[in-house]
C-alpha cells in the first residue's frame, strides 16, 4: 500500500492534533421520510448519485419487485424499497367460482345493489398495497458509527448530523459493524474509507436543501429542523390513523431508538422488519461496560488461581 | 383511467397526491397495478380494451338514476337538441350508425347525424328532454345495453367495484363539487381511442364538470412539448392553431353542411366525383370554416397565417395566390401509414428528427424493414439510436430473423448530432397548454446544433439551391419568409449562426403588416423584424393587414421585451403570472360554464368566473372564455352569424351552436356516440353487437407484415398491454445510455400473474418468450400479484404487461417490445393499438 | 426447556456428524431452527442483510490470536516472577520473551487490516473510552513499551545483551515493579478483543456479553500452553510445569464455562458458530475448538493432575501434543468466531430478531 502524498504530514498533523475548532452549534437538521407519500420514482436515489457524483451500481435485475438496488452501499446513499402486499380477490385459473363471484351471486339473490354511498366508504389506501420506502442514513442522535470510530473521522456536525471526514478515516471498518441499520460501509471498490449519506453537508452549509429532498416530487422526503419535523410526524400519524390507516407508525421519532432517537426519522406503513429496519436495536457502546466486567472477572479468577498455584510451597 | 400517472407524469401526480391529502378521492381503473394504483383510494383491475363499456355503464347509471346535473345539461349541452329523423343508431343497426359504406370501410355519408333544423338552419330542441329524437333520449336508448352485468362480462370488473366508481363520481359532482378525469395513452392507443375519450367527455358534461375549477378531462400529454407539436403541428393534417391542412381532394364524405339550411357558407363541389375541393382559399374557408361560433374567424386566422409564411406575396389575389403555394394533402400521410408506403418503396428519403421508430413505433420489426427500403435517411438525434444503427447492429430476433447483413441494405444514413433541451432556448408547451420559455444553459458539444438551427439553415440552403427557378412547384419554397438570423451572435457562445428563437416566437405571436392606425393614403409595410407585435388574436384581420403564425398563441409575446412565456410569478389563485396558457392566457377552457345561466357562480365553493352586474362584464379568477361584455340575458337575432349567433348562455364558443356536444353531429369518422368495439385482436366476441371491432379503423388486413390473430384464437389466448416505467423514457434512447438509470431498471421484463405462471411453468426471475403473429421477443419473468386473471365472457382471461423501453442500442440492451405490436390505426387520429392485443408465452430464451 | 431438549438432542445425535453437531448446537444454544414458521411469521426485506458485513479477514484472526498470547504470556510471566519460587523464574523468562515474540506481528497485522494503512496513526488522534478499537490501539501501543522493556531487562539479566554498563544498568531496573502495570495492560490486550466484538451490532458477537471473558481465558490457556511447550523443549523442572498445567487446566475450565454461557446467552444468533448448515462453522468449532482444543486437553490434564500429584514425573510427548492442541484450539476459536460473524451479519431475520427486545 503506497504512502499517499503528504500522508506523513497528515499523520504528524493528526498526532499533534491540529483539529479545526468546532463550528458554532446550529439547530439540529434532519429528515422525515413519509412513506405514505412515496410514489417510488427513485428521483431521490438518482439525485443523490448525481449531486455526490457517485458511480452507478452494476446492472443487476434482482426480481425483488422494482428494487434493483438492493441495499444502501458506500456508493448508494438513498435506496428505494418496494414491497408488494397484494391480496387475491380472484382465485383465477381453476374454474371454481371465486369469493367475489359468490358475493355477487349473493347480492343478486338479495336483488339489491348496495346504494350506501360507496364513495364515502373509500379507504385512504386501496386494499392492495405496494409499499415504497426511501431508505437513508438515520443520522442517529447517539450514532453507533460515530461512537465506534477510533480516528474521530465520524463527527456530529454543527447541524447535529452525522458526517464522515473522508480525509481522516483510515478504513478500520469498526463503524461498519457498529451501525445497527446496515448503512455505513467501506468502499473497497474505491478509496477504502467508509462512506454514507452526508445529509448534503456541503449544500446545507450554503443553506440549500439536500439533493434528494429537493428532487422528491411528492415531499415524501421532508428536510428541516428536527424538532419541527418530529412535531409534523406526529400530526401526520394522527391524520392517517383518523383516516383508518391503522398500520401506520412512526420510526425513530420518539427517543426510544438508541436512547435518543433518529434525526432522520420515518413514517412506515407496516412493521419495521418489513423494511428490514430493526425494531429496537441495541446501542453497541452500551456493551463495553458489561463486556469489560466479564473480562475483568475472568481475569481476576485466573490471576487469583495463578497466584495460588505459583506461591504454594 | 388509461394512464399510469405516477410513473409517467410524476411531477403532475404530485398534485394528485396533494389533492388526496385534502380529501380528494383518487380512483385508478387499469389492467395492471402500478405505482399509480399504489397511491389510489380505489384500484379497479380491468381488461384492456373494455373502457367504453365501463364508461358507457356509468353514463347509463347517470341517466337512469337522474345522476346528471340538470340545469347544466339542459342549458349548456346539446341534450335537448333534436337529431334528424333518418338517423339510425347502433341499436337499430347492431353496432353501426347510418351512413356506413361497407366496401369503403368508413362512414361515407354522415349527413344523417346532423341536427333537425328549422328553415334558416337553427337546430330544433326540446328543453323538456322528452322528445324521442332529442339527444338525451337517443343516448338513453343507445346506452341501454351498457349494464353493470356487461361491465362484469366484458371488463371482468365486479359490479360492486364499478358501482363504487360510478357513485363516487356522481357524489363528487354537481354545484358544490367537481371531478376530473385524467387519461393518457391507455386510452388513445386503441382502435377506438377517440371514442373512449368522448365517453369521458359525455360523463363530464352530464355531471357538469367541464369549464369548472376542479373538473375537466386531462389529457396527460407525452413528450415534453408534444402539446406544442399539435398546436404548431408536426402533424400532416394540421397547419397551425388547429386550422386543417388544405386538401387536394377531401375524402368523399359529404358533410352535414349539405343538409338544407347548412350552418356554413355554401361550397362548390365537383358534382361528378362528389369530391370537396379546397383548391381556392374560398373553398378552404367554406369547407373548414364555420358560419357560426368562434370558427367564423377562420378567414382572419388563415389570412394572417398565410402572411406569416409568405409575407407580402400572401396578399396577391386576396391571399389565393399564396394559398395555392401551400402543399395540399391527398390522403393519410401519418407516420405509420407513411411507414407502409416506405415499405412498398414509395418513399425514397426520410428526415428523422427526434424519433426512433425502429424501436419506439408499433410493429417495429416492420418499421426497420421499411427503413431498409429508403435510399437515404437523415437522423438528427442525441445518440446513435436504433433507427440509425439498424443497418449494421440489429441482432436477429427469433428463429425467423438473423442478424442484419449490411451489404444487403442500400439505405444511406446521415447521423447528425442534435442539441439537447438544455443546450438551446425555446418554449415547452405542457399538458395545461402552458408555454414556458426555457433558457439555454450550455453550448451543445461538438457539431451538435439545435433543431431550429438545422431547419433554418436547411431552408436557407434550399432557397439558394432553387433560386431563380420558374417551376411553379418551387415557388412555395422560394417565397417563404425565412429571415430568423440573429442580429448578433450570443455572448460567450462559440456558435455564431444560431437563429433567433425570439423572432420565431414573434412570428407565431403575430405582428402588424401595416400600421394599425394607418390613415388613408400612407401605407407603410413592415417586415417581421420591424413590425409592431399584435396584442392578441382579437385584432387579426382577413384583409392581409396582420400576420400570425398560430392564432391560438397570439398574445404570448404582445410587445418587444414582453415574452409572457418567460414570466415566472407564482402568485395568484390561478397563477396567471406564470408562463402563458393559450388561448389568451386562459387556464380553464369554456370557463363561462363555471357560472349558471344567469351568470352567478353555481356555488360559492366552486366560484370561478361570473357576470359582474355593476361592471356589466364577465370577471373572475381566470381570463373569462366568453365575449367579455355579453350579458347572460343576450339572445341572438334570427339569422345572426359568427359570434352574434351565440346567446349569453352558450359557453362552448368554438361550437357552431355554442353547446357542449353529448352527441357529435359532425367531425368524427366513427360515429356521433361512443360504441363499444373489441380491440382488433381480442380473446372474445363483442358481447354488445354483431359488429366485432371499430368499423372505421384502418386494419391493413391484407398486408403480410401486419398479420392479426383471429378473434378468440387459441394460439394467442393472452391479452397483452404495454406501458412505461418511471426509470426509462419511451424507446429508451434518452435513458438507456445513463448508467444511473440503467441500474435502476436494467432489463426488459414481463409482468405475469402467479396463476398464469403456474399454468405455463414459468418461474419468477427466469426468462420467458412472448410471441404474436408479428414476432417473438424474450424478457425476464416478473411473476407478481399486481397482475391478476380476470373472469370475462364466463371464463378466465389472463393479461400480461410489458414495458417497451428496450432495444439493441444503449448501455442496457433488450428485446424490442414493439416487435410484437400490430399496426391497426384509429380512424380519426391514426394512432396504433399498442395497448390491447393478444399473444402467447412460454418459458425459455430465444435462440 | 433443557429438560425436554436434552434427551431429544441425545437421541438425535446418532451416526451422521451433522446430527451430532445439530444436537450439540440445539443443546448448547437452546434453539432449534423452524424455517417454515420463521419464514411465515418473521418478515424481512427479501432476506437482504439488515446490517453490513464486517470488513475483517484473516489478519484480524491472527492479530486476536497473537495479541492473546502476548498479553497472556506476559501476565503468567509476571505472576511467576512475582509470586513464584526460584525455579519458576524459567516461566517468567520464557513468558517475557514469548510475549515480545508474539507481540511483534501484531502491529503489522493490525495495520494491514486497515483500508488505508498509511493512515494508521490517525488512530492516535483520539482517546475514546466508548470505542474498544480506540482503547485497543492505545492499549497495544502502551503494552508494547512494557513488554519490550521487560523483555529487554530480562535479556540483560540473562546476559544476552552482553556485559557492558548499559546492559548492567538495564538489568538493574526494577523488573517486578514494571511488571505490575505491564500485567494489567497484558490482561487488557488479551481480553479487549472480545469486548471489541461485543460492542458491535453483529448478533453473534454482541448478544451475550461474555465474549471478553472467553477470550481472556483463552489467552491464558493458550499462553500457558505455549510457555509449557517452550519449557518442555528447553527442559524445566516438573514442579514448575505442574503449576503451569494447573493454571492451564483452570483457564480451560473457565473458558469452556464461558463458551457455554456464551452459546446459551447468544441462543439463536449463535447458529453460525455451532450449526452444521453450509455457511455455519459447527464442524470446526466442535471438533477443533471445543473438542480437541479444550475438552480433550482438559480431560487428559484432569487425569494427569490427579495422578501427577503423587509421582512427580513428567510426560513430555503428551504434554507437547496437548499444548499444540490447545494452541490450535485457541487460534480456531478466534477464526471461527470472526468468520461466523460474517455469516451472522448476513442473516437478516436473526438480526431483526436480535433487535426485537
Ligand atoms: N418515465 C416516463 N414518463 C413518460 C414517458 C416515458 O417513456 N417514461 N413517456 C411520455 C409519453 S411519450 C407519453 S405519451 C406519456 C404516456 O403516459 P401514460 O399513458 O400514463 O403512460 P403508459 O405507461 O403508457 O400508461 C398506460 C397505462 O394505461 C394502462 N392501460 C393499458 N391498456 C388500457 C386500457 O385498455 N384501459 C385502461 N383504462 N388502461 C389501460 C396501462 O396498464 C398503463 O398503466 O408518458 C410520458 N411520460
Ligand atoms: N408498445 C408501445 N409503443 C409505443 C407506446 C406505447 O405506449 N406502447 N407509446 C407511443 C408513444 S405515446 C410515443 S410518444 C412514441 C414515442 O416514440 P419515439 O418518439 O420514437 O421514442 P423516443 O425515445 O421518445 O424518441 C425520441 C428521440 O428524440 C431524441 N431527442 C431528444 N431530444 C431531442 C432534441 O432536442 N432534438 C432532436 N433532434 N432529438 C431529440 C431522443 O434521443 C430520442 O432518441 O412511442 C410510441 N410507442
Ligand atoms: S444510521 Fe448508521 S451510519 Fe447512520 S448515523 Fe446511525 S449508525 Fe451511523
Ligand atoms: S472506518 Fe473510518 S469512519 Fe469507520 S470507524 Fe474506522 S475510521 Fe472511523
Ligand atoms: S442528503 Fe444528500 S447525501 Fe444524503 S441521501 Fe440525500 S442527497 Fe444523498
Ligand atoms: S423521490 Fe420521493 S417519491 Fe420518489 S422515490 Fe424518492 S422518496 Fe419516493
Ligand atoms: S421528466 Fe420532466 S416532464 Fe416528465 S415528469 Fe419529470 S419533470 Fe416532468
Ligand atoms: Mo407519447
Amino acid at each position: 500500500m503506497a504512502i499517499e502524498q503528504g500522508s506523513l504530514q497528515s499523520m504528524i498533523g493528526a498526532l499533534v492534533g491540529n483539529k479545526t475548532p468546532p463550528l458554532p452549534q446550529q439547530t439540529a437538521m434532519g429528515f422525515f421520510t413519509d412513506t405514505s407519500l412515496c410514489i417510488g420514482c427513485k428521483a431521490c436515489e438518482v439525485a443523490c448519485k448525481q449531486w455526490n457524483q457517485l458511480p452507478a451500481d452494476e446492472m443487476h435485475w434482482t426480481g425483488s419487485s422494482y428494487d434493483n438496488t438492493g441495499a444502501l452501499s458506500p456508493t448508494t446513499w438513498r435506496h428505494v424499497q418496494f414491497i408488494e402486499h397484494i391480496g387475491r380477490r380472484e382465485n383465477g385459473s381453476n374454474g371454481q367460482p371465486s369469493p367475489i363471484d359468490a358475493r355477487i351471486a349473493h347480492a343478486r339473490g338479495e336483488g339489491l345493489i348496495p346504494f350506501t354511498p360507496p364513495g364515502t366508504a373509500l379507504p385512504f389506501f386501496n386494499t392492495d398495497r405496494w409499499l415504497m420506502h426511501s431508505d437513508v442514513c438515520k443520522h442517529c442522535v447517539h450514532a453507533p458509527c460515530q461512537e465506534a470510530c477510533p480516528t474521530g473521522a465520524i463527527i456530529h456536525t454543527e447541524f447535529n448530523t452525522v458526517y464522515v471526514q473522508q480525509d481522516i478515516c483510515n478504513g478500520c471498518g469498526y463503524c461498519v459493524v457498529a451501525c445497527p441499520f446496515g448503512v455505513i460501509a467501506r468502499d473497497d471498490g474505491g478509496d477504502f474509507t467508509a462512506h454514507k449519506c452526508t445529509l448534503c453537508y456541503d449544500r446545507m452549509k450554503d443553506g440549500i436543501e439536500p439533493a434528494c429532498a429537493k428532487a422528491c416530487p411528492t415531499d415524501s422526503i421532508q428536510f428541516g429542523e428536527v424538532a419541527k419535523l418530529k412535531e409534523h410526524a406526529r400530526e401526520r400519524l394522527g391524520f392517517l390513523q383518523a383516516r383508518g390507516v391503522k398500520e401506520a407508525r412512526l420510526y425513530g421519532v420518539d427517543d426510544a431508538i438508541l436512547e435518543g432517537g433518529l434525526n432522520s426519522s420515518f413514517l412506515l406503513l407496516d412493521e419495521p422488519e418489513v423494511y428490514n429496519l430493526p425494531a429496537n436495536p441495541a446501542r453497541p457502546s452500551n456493551n463495553v461496560a458489561p463486556a469489560s466486567l466479564w473480562t475483568i472477572l475472568a481475569a481476576m479468577i485466573l490471576g487469583l488461581f495463578g497466584i495460588i498455584f505459583f506461591r504454594e510451597d | 383511467m388509461g394512464s399510469n400517472m405516477a410513473e409517467a407524469h410524476p411531477i403532475a401526480f404530485a398534485s394528485v397526491v396533494k389533492a388526496k391529502e385534502q380529501g380528494a378521492k383518487v380512483m385508478h381503473v387499469d389492467p395492471h397495478y402500478s405505482r399509480t394504483s399504489a397511491l389510489a383510494n380505489l384500484y379497479v383491475p380491468t381488461r384492456a380494451g373494455g373502457d367504453i363499456v365501463f364508461l358507457g355503464a356509468i353514463i347509463r347509471h347517470i341517466l337512469e338514476n337522474n345522476g346528471y346535473f340538470h340545469d347544466y345539461v339542459v342549458n349548456y349541452t346539446n341534450a335537448a337538441t333534436l337529431v334528424r329523423e333518418d338517423f339510425k343508431d347502433t341499436e337499430e343497426l347492431d353496432g353501426l350508425f347510418s351512413g356506413y359504406e361497407a366496401d369503403a370501410e368508413t362512414y361515407t355519408d354522415q349527413s344523417t347525424w346532423d341536427y333537425e333544423r328549422d328553415k334558416d338552419g337553427r337546430p330544433l330542441s326540446d328543453p323538456t328532454l322528452q322528445n324521442p329524437r332529442c339527444v338525451f333520449q337517443i343516448m338513453r336508448r343507445h346506452f341501454a345495453r351498457y349494464t353493470p352485468e356487461m361491465v362484469e362480462e366484458v371488463c371482468g370488473v365486479p359490479r360492486e367495484q364499478w358501482l363504487q366508481v360510478a357513485q363516487t363520481l356522481i357524489e363528487n359532482s354537481g354545484r358544490e363539487r367537481t371531478s376530473a378525469i385524467c387519461y393518457a395513452v391507455g386510452w388513445t392507443q386503441q382502435s377506438k381511442g377517440v371514442q373512449i375519450i368522448r365517453s369521458a367527455a359525455i360523463i363530464q358534461l352530464l355531471l357538469g364538470n367541464i369549464g369548472r375549477t376542479g373538473g375537466g378531462i386531462m389529457a396527460l400529454r407525452g413528450h415534453a412539448s408534444i402539446q406544442g407539436s399539435t398546436d404548431i403541428p408536426t402533424l400532416y393534417d394540421l397547419l397551425s392553431g388547429y386550422l386543417p391542412q388544405p386538401s387536394a381532394l377531401l375524402t368523399a364524405v359529404p358533410h352535414a353542411e349539405q343538409s338544407p339550411g347548412a350552418t356554413t357558407w355554401s361550397q362548390t363541389r365537383d358534382a361528378k366525383t362528389n369530391i370537396l375541393s379546397q383548391q381556392t382559399l374560398q373553398d378552404y374557408i367554406n369547407s373548414s370554416g364555420q358560419k357560426l361560433g368562434w370558427w367564423s374567424n377562420t378567414p382572419a386566422y388563415m389570412r394572417s397565417f398565410l402572411h406569416a409564411w409568405y409575407g407580402d406575396a400572401a396578399n396577391e389575389e386576396d391571399g389565393n395566390c399564396s394559398y395555392r403555394l401551400i402543399p395540399k394533402i391527398t390522403g393519410d400521410h401519418s407516420h405509420l401509414v407513411t411507414s407502409y408506403q416506405m415499405l412498398d418503396g414509395k418513399v425514397k428519403g426520410y428526415l428523422l428528427i427526434g424519433q426512433n421508430p425502429a424501436a419506439g413505433s408499433s410493429n417495429s420489426r416492420m418499421q426497420r424493414k421499411a427503413l431498409e427500403q429508403l435510399d437515404w435517411m437523415v437522423v438528427r438525434d442525441l445518440y446513435e439510436v436504433e433507427s440509425a444503427a439498424f443497418w449494421y447492429k440489429q441482432p436477429g430476433y427469433g428463429p425467423d430473423s438473423s442478424p442484419v447483413d449490411s451489404s444487403k441494405i442500400k439505405t444511406e444514413i446521415f447521423l447528425m448530432p442534435a442539441a439537447a433541451t438544455t443546450e438551446k432556448e425555446g418554449t415547452f408547451t405542457n399538458t395545461q397548454r402552458m408555454l414556458q420559455w426555457r433558457d439555454k444553459a450550455v453550448d451543445p458539444p461538438g457539431d451538435a446544433r439545435s433543431d431550429l438551427w438545422f431547419v433554418y439553415h436547411l431552408g436557407k440552403r434550399l432557397q439558394e439551391l432553387y433560386a431563380g427557378s420558374k417551376q411553379w412547384r418551387d415557388q412555395g419554397l422560394l417565397s417563404l419568409t425565412w429571415d430568423y438570423a440573429s442580429e448578433k451572435p450570443e455572448e460567450g457562445s462559440r456558435i455564431v449562426d444560431e437563429p433567433d428563437a425570439l423572432l420565431v416566437l414573434k412570428e407565431i405571436n403575430g405582428y402588424y403588416v401595416h400600421p394599425p392606425d394607418a390613415k388613408e393614403g400612407e401605407k407603410k409595410t413592415y417586415t417581421l423584424r420591424d413590425a409592431p407585435h399584435v396584442p392578441g388574436y382579437a385584432v387579426l384581420k382577413d384583409d392581409g393587414s396582420t400576420a400570425c403564425g398560430s392564432w391560438i398563441y397570439s398574445g404570448v409575446y404582445p410587445a418587444p421585451g414582453k415574452n409572457l412565456a418567460a414570466s415566472r410569478n407564482p402568485e395568484g389563485r390561478t397563477f396567471l403570472g406564470w408562463g402563458y396558457s393559450w388561448p389568451a392566457n386562459r387556464r380553464i377552457l369554456y370557463n363561462r360554464a363555471s357560472a349558471d345561466p344567469e351568470g352567478k357562480p353555481w356555488s360559492e365553493r366552486k366560484k370561478y368566473v361570473w357576470w359582474d352586474e355593476t361592471e356589466k362584464k364577465w370577471t373572475g379568477y381566470d381570463v373569462p372564455d366568453f365575449m367579455l361584455n355579453r350579458p347572460p340575458s343576450f339572445r341572438p337575432k334570427p339569422g345572426a352569424v359568427g359570434m352574434d349567433a351565440h346567446s349569453g348562455t352558450d359557453p362552448f364558443i368554438m361550437k357552431p351552436d355554442g353547446k357542449g356536444w353529448l352527441f357529435a353531429p359532425k367531425g368524427l369518422k366513427d360515429g356521433p356516440l361512443p360504441t363499444h368495439y373489441e380491440p382488433a385482436e381480442s380473446p372474445m366476441h363483442n358481447a354488445l353487437y354483431r359488429q366485432q371491432s371499430n368499423p372505421a379503423a384502418k386494419y391493413f388486413r391484407k398486408r403480410p407484415d401486419n398479420v392479426l390473430a383471429a378473434v378468440g384464437d387459441e394460439q394467442y389466448p393472452i391479452v397483452i398491454t404495454t406501458y412505461r416505467l418511471t426509470e426509462h423514457h419511451v424507446s429508451g434512447q434518452m435513458t438507456r445510455w445513463l448508467p444511473w438509470l440503467n441500474s435502476l431498471q436494467p432489463s426488459l421484463f414481463a409482468e405475469i400473474s402467479p396463476e398464469l405462471a403456474g399454468e405455463r411453468h414459468i418461474r419468477h426471475g427466469e426468462w420467458l418468450i412472448i410471441n404474436t403473429p408479428r414476432g417473438e421477443i424474450e424478457a425476464r419473468a416478473m411473476v407478481t400479484r399486481r397482475m391478476r386473471p380476470l373472469r370475462v365472457g364466463g371464463r378466465v382471461v389472463h393479461q400480461i404487461g410489458l414495458p417497451f423501453h428496450w432495444g439493441f442500442q444503449g448501455k442496457s440492451k433488450g428485446s424490442i417490445t414493439n416487435d410484437l405490436a400490430h399496426m391497426v390505426l384509429e380512424p380519426n387520429v391514426s394512432i396504433e393499438e399498442a395497448k390491447a392485443f393478444t399473444c402467447n408465452i412460454r418459458p425459455g430464451r430465444l435462440p | 426447556m433443557e429438560q425436554n431438549r436434552l434427551p431429544l438432542a441425545i437421541r438425535e445425535s446418532v451416526s451422521s456428524p451433522e446430527n451430532v453437531i445439530e444436537g450439540l448446537a440445539a443443546l448448547t444454544t437452546g434453539y432449534r431452527p423452524e424455517p417454515e414458521r420463521e419464514l411465515a411469521e418473521e418478515p424481512s426485506y427479501y432476506d437482504y442483510p439488515a446490517i453490513k458485513q464486517p470488513t475483517w479477514r484473516w489478519e484480524i484472526t491472527w492479530y486476536f490470536f497473537f495479541g492473546g498470547l502476548a498479553g497472556g504470556c506476559y501476565v503468567i510471566a509476571s505472576i511467576a516472577s512475582l509470586f513464584g519460587s526460584k525455579e519458576d523464574r524459567a516461566v517468567a523468562r520464557a513468558g517475557y520473551y514469548l510475549s515480545l515474540l508474539a507481540l511483534l506481528p501484531c502491529p503489522p497485522l493490525l495495520i494491514k487490516d486497515l483500508g488505508r494503512p498509511e493512515r494508521f496513526l490517525h488512530m492516535l488522534r483520539m482517546f475514546k473510552v466508548q470505542s474498544p478499537m480506540s482503547m485497543g490501539t492505545w492499549g497495544l501501543v502502551s503494552f508494547s513499551l512494557f513488554s519490550g522493556l521487560t523483555a529487554v531487562i530480562q535479556g540483560a539479566r540473562d546476559g544476552i545483551l552482553g556485559r557492558w554498563w548499559g546492559a548492567r544498568l538495564l538489568a538493574g531496573l526494577p523488573q517486578r515493579l514494571i511488571a505490575l502495570p505491564g500485567a494489567v495492560l497484558g490482561v487488557f490486550l488479551g481480553g479487549y478483543t472480545g469486548v471489541l466484538l461485543t460492542a458491535t451490532s453483529v448478533p453473534l458477537w454482541s448478544r451475550s456479553k461474555v465474549l471478553g471473558g472467553v477470550f481472556i481465558s483463552s489467552a491464558v490457556s493458550t499462553s500457558s500452553a505455549l510457555i509449557s511447550l517452550a519449557l518442555r523443549i528447553a527442559g524445566a523442572p516438573a514442579h514448575t510445569l505442574h503449576k503451569l498445567e494447573r493454571l492451564e487446566w483452570t483457564a480451560i475450565l473457565l473458558e469452556m464455562t464461558g463458551l457455554l454461557t456464551f452459546l446459551r446467552g447468544t441462543g439463536r444468533a449463535a447458529r453460525p458458530l455451532v450449526g452444521s448448515a453450509p455457511a455455519e462453522h459447527g464442524r470446526a468449532f466442535w471438533s477443533v475448538v471445543f473438542g480437541s482444543g479444550l475438552f480433550l486437553p482438559w480431560l487428559v490434564q484432569s487425569f494427569s493432575l490427579l495422578s501427577g500429584r503423587r509421582k512427580n514425573k513428567k510426560n513430555n510427548a503428551r504434554g507437547i501434543v496437548m499444548s499444540l492442541l490447545v494452541l490450535a484450539g485457541g487460534y480456531f476459536l478466534r477464526r471461527t468466531m470472526v468468520e461466523a460473524g460474517h455469516t451472522s451479519s448476513k442473516d437478516a431475520r436473526t438480526t431483526l430478531w436480535n433487535a426485537r427486545r
